[in-house]
């Protein structure tokens, strides 16, 4: 018969010791999705061989008849050289930054205006959520790809200009999904609460309705990033891209009509494309179960 | 004379003189609507100074939207609200504002009451903070000291709401809804969603607020027995009206208005081997869209007369302190 230890335990407080934020426990859930893992990984060395870039290309990615034309990857040349002899291995770390930024900035500006309307939309309601929804509808209506084709037209091609002509195409759909939230947070009790205090519309909205609308906001945007990085491909790919730096897209578009004679040219930026939205993807698919574990 | 006259206005903290409010349904493609749920018709009460105004009444009666549109969280269709000698629906947007701070809530649902993003030092001294009290350290003092007065610890002011139980939220809710020192305090059925066992320490803790800050209550509720409790008078509401109010020792003891009576009978009694008379009402409480003629009441009133079905009856004071609104009663 054993007796009874009296057993030292801290009282008991209702509460876990260790501080349980918000941001700790969605870490904690994303880290259980493999493949946003694995995706967080690829995109975070994409992200460090983009800023580096400078630094560890070879060649200037300008630079003509470095090397023979149309050499195929191999020790001197790991991607090999395109139709003016240029190096394909700098050329690509250079076309990381171009892309990666495009993506960044454009889904940037596109989330940044979206939330913006939408928050307004969705917090005032009445007749400034008509006409701003009105706004949106009419920009939606617009094929985007024609829409950014005439812009792109327009307006000189340079990288700001293309991330930016990105970014306003595509807020609309921001817009709407910022207003929902805030239509439905804005009944919340705590949101009333907070007025019933006597607290600004402007702190309402920063400090109870926006931070817990967060969540679909993060997600969109990471999702965002990849279409943007799709989007500039698919303008590069007509010839309307960013060429100076190349992008990954006017790489690809620079490499389609030897397809034949080296298909490297078209494989590999098209491969890093591919690597890179899909990453993007499963990251955004990992954060709204993460961020959101009621959808489970 | 002047001060007199002072005198007898600043007895009530607030006057309410025929409170309307109706929500349009949505209407069709215009958004054009006839119908109105008319949630609140025609209130008129007083709250005096440092006093428990109990309100009870079933689900949907109006209670809440009473309370809620006293202090303008909902814009009032009709009536007057006299809070501390100002008429509240004449204020503008930044002069409410900033009157806020004689005036809160307890919301009931202490879950939903809470900003999840904020811990709850943030979530108390915000008052403080949106009226001025920028100073972080004495914001913080005070907000310390009020955590010890709902009693919370001083630890508790970095945690987030969902590491607390219900009732150590609604401490919170009612920590914050008492650090501006308000005058008014609308208690929108705190206790309701709380174990029976958390219920009593919440009244208690209300109550002792109440004597040490001054407060003075409007005590939404519909466990007849919580409002007894803490009430120093009760009304009785029935489809966004006042059938009765009186204080709750003649209330109880002799209800006037055969609402009210059914009510009061339907309280359940700790001793099973009492008999009693209920007196069981006849179908479902009427649509508020479209409320009966007449006094609204008649519909399942066991008494009523021809003239109940025309005629609304007026709100009238039977006996000193004691409303009815009742052709009746008498």
């Amino acid at each position: 018969m054993t007796t009874a230890q009296p057993q030292v335990t801290k009282p008991y407080t209702g509460m876990s010791t260790k501080e349980e934020t918000f941001w700790s426990l969605t870490w904690y859930r994303f880290r259980r999705h493999k493949m946003a893992m694995i995706s967080l990984a690829i995109l975070l060395i994409l992200y460090t061989i983009a800023l580096i870039a400078p630094y560890i290309a070879p060649h200037d990615p300008m630079d003509i008849h470095i090397g023979p034309r149309f050499a195929p990857p191999g020790r001197e040349f790991p991607a090999g050289t395109d139709r003016l002899g240029r190096d394909l291995y700098s050329r690509l770390l250079w076309g990381a930054r171009t892309s990666l930024s495009v993506g960044f900035v454009a889904a940037g500006v596109s989330i940044v205006i979206g939330t913006i309307v939408g928050a307004a939309a969705g917090y005032f309601g009445g007749v400034v959520d008509d006409v701003l929804m009105r706004i949106c509808e009419v920009i939606m209506a617009i094929p985007t790809f024609f829409l950014l084709l005439t812009v792109v037209a327009i307006f000189e091609r340079s990288m700001l200009n293309i991330m930016l002509v990105i970014g306003f195409t595509t807020w609309p759909s921001a817009a709407r999904l910022v207003r929902g939230q805030f239509l439905s947070l804005r009944e919340m009790d705590y949101v009333e609460a907070a007025r019933s205090i006597g607290a600004k519309n402007s702190r309402i909205t920063m400090w109870h309705i926006l931070p817990n609308a967060m969540a679909p906001i993060i997600v969109s945007t990471t999702l965002r990033i990849g279409g943007a990085i799709l989007t500039e491909s698919s303008l590069a790919f007509i010839g309307l891209g960013v060429t100076s730096p190349p992008s990954w897209g006017s790489l690809l578009e620079g490499g389609r009509h030897t397809l034949t004679v080296a298909p490297w040219m078209v494989m590999i930026p098209g491969a890093l494309i591919f690597v890179t939205i899909l990453a993007y993807n499963f990251v955004g698919d990992g954060l709204r179960d993460a961020l959101d574990p009621r959808l489970k | 004379m002047t001060v007199e006259l002072k005198k007898v206005s600043s007895d009530n903290l607030l006057e309410v003189s025929n409170l309307v409010k109706y929500f349009p349904l949505k209407g069709g493609f215009f958004r054009k609507s006839k119908n109105f749920v008319k949630a609140v018709d025609g209130v008129s009460f007083f709250i005096r100074r440092g006093e428990t105004l109990g309100i009870v009444g079933e689900s949907g009666c109006g209670k809440t939207t009473t309370g809620r549109t006293i202090l303008r969280l909902h814009e009032p269709t009709k009536g007057e609200i006299l809070f501390d000698g100002i008429d509240l629906r004449k204020l503008k947007a930044e002069e409410l504002r900033q009157k806020r701070k004689d005036m809160s809530i307890i919301f009931q649902d202490p879950y939903s009451s809470l900003n999840p993003r904020m811990t709850v030092g943030d979530i108390i001294g915000e008052p403080l903070l949106v009226h001025g009290m920028t100073d972080n350290k004495q914001r913080t003092a005070a907000v310390h000291a009020m955590l010890e007065e709902v009693g919370l610890a001083p630890y508790h002011y970095r945690r987030f709401p969902h590491e607390f139980s219900g009732g150590q939220r609604q401490r919170v809710g009612i920590a914050r809804a008492v650090i501006s020192s308000p005058k008014l305090i609308v208690c929108d059925e705190p206790v309701s969603a709380l174990d029976v066992s958390i219920q009593s320490q919440i009244l208690n803790l209300l109550k002792d607020l109440q004597r040490t800050h001054n407060l003075t209550y409007l005590f939404i509720a519909h466990n007849l027995s919580v409002v007894k409790h803490i009430s120093d008078r009760v009304g009785v509401m029935y489809l966004g009206k006042f059938v009765e109010l009186a204080v709750p020792k003649a209330l109880f003891a002799h209800p006037m208005h055969p609402y009210t009576q059914a009510l009061l009978s339907a309280i359940p009694h700790a001793n099973p081997d009492i008999r009693m008379d209920r007196l069981m009402l006849k179908g479902d409480v009427p649509s508020p869209v479209n409320p009966p003629s007449g006094c609204r009441f008649h519909t399942r009133c066991s008494v009523a007369v021809d003239r109940c079905k025309v005629e609304d009856p007026e709100w009238r004071e039977i006996r000193p302190d004691h409303f009815v609104a009742c052709h009746l009663a008498q």
